[in-house]
């Protein structure tokens, strides 16, 4: 029973990344009909600058978490300008190939600046927390708490304020969401600079706990897509679902089978989406 | 009776595009839709070849249940359409873009590509493809490129594409939308020509008089719902569709 | 005058007997070198005539062309190395093997619009790499498989020197660009392009989009795969990289670099990228960032890539001439 416990505590951690990474996905598609691939990496972008300012300017946890956020947003809305924008007109594929340069970009640059091997990000905490047999690192418990405090914002924005709702309508049903009088321009700048601050609040949050090198950003981006098909392109719900089931599954597969199988397993989950309810849990029609 | 609609509804979440719709149409009729904007029509369209699936109701087509089948296979059975968007392939020539309607009828896979098609039929579809742009009154830009068309000669061309596999019934979604009045007269006499050859075709427009002098039965849809239907003589002193379109002074 | 230049045939005629006769003309101490290089090129150039196929001309794109490309590879190597199956039958073996999984692959990921397609196959390459980096026993895990032998003898023809070896692929790739040819200037890539315009349209005239799709994905996968086959055995080795979506995503790349969608960009592209890796090794190190600033700046400035460009440059002359 204590294993098993266990086992959903370590699932809820991992499900935490994942919504991070995959809620900025699922608002960037809804709005862009774009999936970013590059976000992977900027989570694992967010890893490595809080690496980087914890070593160059002795940076305490904290801040590093605040100025990740600051400087990542911005960073999107640059990556939105630069490279997105400028296909809107061509064909849907470009955008696609695009979101793929901007990967690989990311990736060469951050072997460039660091080296390709490990490095390491240590958090606020160190220590386990131990009870009824089953013990976590208190970092881990932070990412959980990070991860709700940020949903909750995240929740409340999308809900409450008139920006934030106007994206999620956006999202949801871009045709309408242009007859209200939305800014396409502004929703989609405020789309990218959310699902980059995440990514980078993801990768902050994790680096203390898993290791950091380069590829980082790629196990979890494809575990991200798949709990945002599950979900529902454009449902931020139904990425928060996806990710928590997907960590689950993940979890269990690796612990009852084996670490292949945990891949198998989100990805037969995909599959069974595309096969009998392709539009995801939380989407409308098709 | 070629075409009958019997119950048919359909909703979006909870907006109601379509509600309980009955008509029919018969062979080699000229059918109008008409209705304001946002009524309904082009989802009507969009139900009856498979676009989007009705939510209750039954589509007949010359006998045989359609409203399940899936979009190429309803036009395999028989319907084609044009769209309010002009759908062409902008980098082919006309005569290519004509031959895509022709595809579904050959072969066209990769066992095709490989050994080539037989020179007589060959033949057989670029003497169809020529006489259809004939009938649309592109002949002439046969081997020109799509994009290089303006908006009315793309409408004409998208009629082309619908008509070149013979279907039994064609579907029009606004063929003047945007198009001046001299053309009007000009597509108005191309849509007779190809009702004279023998299609049953069913048009949505907004001009009325292109609809009155055209077709033999208007149906008048508004909010997703039939309002009046018959001659264009009987649904001009209908009192539902002045209603409709005029507003409730008018109707006296 | 200039229209003999422009002639598109001439440029083919040319390109064709210039790739036959390139071996004799090179000086003899790089020779050995140079042929290498060109072989590695053509091989290179059957990915991306495969890429080009599923993405170039019916718009569907493909992260998965690497691991198709790697699993021909590792079948046919597994079946030559381990059970000394004649490398032809082993060939043909691992394109089949690709096909049966472009088939398995396509079918629930076809059937969607949108980026569903991209991200199912990148996401079976990963399981791919995943699985074969944990089949050590048949694969060699993650160091790889070694002692690929060569291609086997088609009667007394062997195929263990490079000037061989070089007109066996270039054969092949002729091959490959033959049937790539056919499909193109045939109905069925008239379907493919209108597919890649308009799918509803295609629809709406009767087209089964689904299946033109997925037999379209598969006759690339079993090009890449068939390709691969030969490039595991050209190499000797394998190793997992040789299966991996940055494979593919290179591929990607180069056919962007050398004109998506046309014939000639698939040589090109793998030509200028390769060629510049080769000459800046000892300069800088071409990784990751250069390919993704290459593509990125392609797509902004130049999506059409040097065919693009000649296309460009021949418009130029043709309303210079009409002055």
């Amino acid at each position: 029973m204590a294993e098993f416990l266990q086992q959903l505590l370590n699932a809820t951690v991992l499900g935490c990344v994942y919504c991070l990474i995959a809620s900025g996905l699922t608002i960037v598609y809804g709005i862009m009909k774009v999936p970013n691939f590059a976000q992977g990496n900027l989570y694992m972008s967010g890893a490595y600058l809080a690496f980087f300012l914890a070593s160059l300017f002795n940076c305490n946890y904290w801040g590093i978490m605040v100025l990740v956020a600051l400087i990542m947003a911005p960073l999107g809305i640059i990556i939105e300008h630069l490279c997105f924008r400028p296909l809107r007109d061509k064909p849907h594929e470009n955008s696609f190939v695009m979101a793929l340069g901007v990967l690989m970009a990311i990736e060469g640059l951050i072997v460039l600046a660091f080296g390709g091997e490990y490095v390491e990000v240590k958090g606020p905490w160190t220590g386990i927390l131990s009870f009824g047999g089953i013990s976590i690192a208190f970092q881990r418990v932070l990412v959980v708490v990070g991860t709700v405090l940020v949903l909750c914002g995240l929740y409340y924005f999308l809900r409450n304020t008139k920006k934030g709702m106007s994206l999620e309508a956006m999202s949801q049903n871009k045709e309408l969401a242009l007859t209200l009088g939305i800014n396409v321009d502004r929703m989609t700048m405020l789309a990218f600079a959310i699902s980059t601050g995440l990514a980078g609040i993801g990768g902050v949050l994790m680096a203390p706990v898993s290791a950091v090198y380069p590829e980082m950003g790629m196990p979890p981006l494809l575990v991200a897509f798949a709990a945002v098909i599950f979900g529902g392109m454009g449902s931020v719900a139904g990425a928060v679902i996806g990710s928590f089931l997907m960590a689950g599954a993940q979890v269990f597969s690796t612990q009852y089978i084996s670490s292949v199988a945990s891949d198998m397993a989100v990805f037969g989950l995909m599959i069974i989406t595309l096969l009998f309810r392709p539009q995801g849990i939380m989407g409308g029609k098709k | 009776m070629l075409l009958e609609v019997k119950n048919l509804t359909k909703n979006f979440g909870g907006l109601r595009a379509v509600y309980n719709l009955n008509f029919s149409v018969e062979k080699h009729k000229l059918v109008g839709i008409i209705g304001p904007n946002g009524a309904g029509k082009s989802t009507l369209f969009n139900l009856l070849t498979g676009f989007v699936p009705p939510t209750t109701g039954t589509i007949t087509l010359a006998g045989q249940r359609i409203d399940s089948y899936r979009t190429h296979q309803i036009a395999r059975a028989g319907i084609s359409r044009t769209f309010q968007t002009n759908r062409i392939i902008a980098n082919e020539t006309l005569m290519n873009n004509v031959m895509v309607g022709l595809l579904a009828k050959t072969q066209h896979g990769f066992w095709d590509a490989m050994i080539g098609l037989k020179k007589e039929e060959e033949d057989r579809f670029q003497y169809r493809c020529r006489e259809v742009l004939k009938i649309v009154e592109l002949e002439e830009m046969s081997g020109r490129v799509a994009s290089g068309l303006d908006q009315e000669q793309q409408k004409r061309l998208a009629i082309a594409v619908a008509i070149v596999n013979n279907p039994k019934l064609l579907l029009l979604d606004e063929p003047t939308g945007g198009v001046n009045v001299e053309e009007i007269d000009k597509l108005t006499k191309i849509i007779r020509r190809i009702w004279e050859e023998g299609i049953t075709v069913c048009l949505i427009e907004h001009k009325i008089k292109m609809v009155t002098e055209l077709c033999e039965k208007v149906i008048v849809i508004n909010y997703g719902e039939k309002i009046a239907e018959g001659t264009p003589e009987e649904v001009m002193k209908n009192k539902d569709a002045i209603r409709v379109y005029l507003g409730e002074e008018n109707v006296a | 005058m200039t229209g003999f230049f422009l002639s598109r045939k001439l440029w083919m005629v040319c390109g064709i007997a210039f790739l036959l006769v390139f071996p004799l003309f090179l000086p003899t101490d790089i020779k050995p070198f140079l042929l290498y290089l060109a072989s590695l090129i053509f091989l290179w150039t059957m990915l991306c005539v495969s890429l080009n196929l599923i993405f170039g001309y019916a718009g569907q794109l493909s992260l998965a062309q690497g691991g198709l490309f790697g699993t021909g590879a590792y079948v046919a190597a597994i079946l030559t190395v381990h059970y000394g199956v004649n490398f032809w039958l082993a060939f043909l073996v691992g394109g089949f093997a690709a096909g049966m999984l472009g088939l398995i692959i396509g079918i629930p990921s076809l059937r969607l619009r949108g980026p569903y397609f991209v991200i199912v196959t990148m996401g079976f390459n990963i399981i791919l790499v995943s699985i074969i980096e944990n089949l050590g026993e048949l694969t060699g895990g993650v160091t790889g498989l070694l002692g690929i032998p060569p291609v086997s003898e088609i009667g007394n023809i062997t195929f263990e020197s490079k000037i061989k070896s070089y007109y066996l692929i270039l054969i092949i790739l002729f091959i490959f660009w033959f049937v790539v040819y056919r499909i193109r200037n045939s109905r069925m890539g008239l379907c493919l392009n209108a597919l890649k315009n308009d799918e509803d349209l295609c629809q709406s005239v009767g087209i089964n989009t689904m299946f033109m799709k997925l037999q379209t994905f598969i006759i690339s996968s079993v090009l890449a795969g068939l390709g691969g086959a030969l490039y595991g055995s050209f190499l000797g080795i394998l190793t997992p990289r040789d299966a991996s979506w940055h494979l593919g995503f290179d591929a990607l790349v180069f056919l962007i670099v050398g004109g998506i969608g046309t014939i000639p960009g698939t040589i090109i592209g793998p030509a200028i990228m390769l060629l510049i890796s080769e000459l800046a090794q000892s300069v800088v190190q071409i990784g990751m960032l250069m390919n993704g600033l290459i593509l990125i700046l392609l797509l902004i400035f130049l999506p059409k890539g040097v065919v693009g460009l000649f296309g460009y440059i021949k418009d130029f002359l043709y309303r210079y001439n009409e002055k």
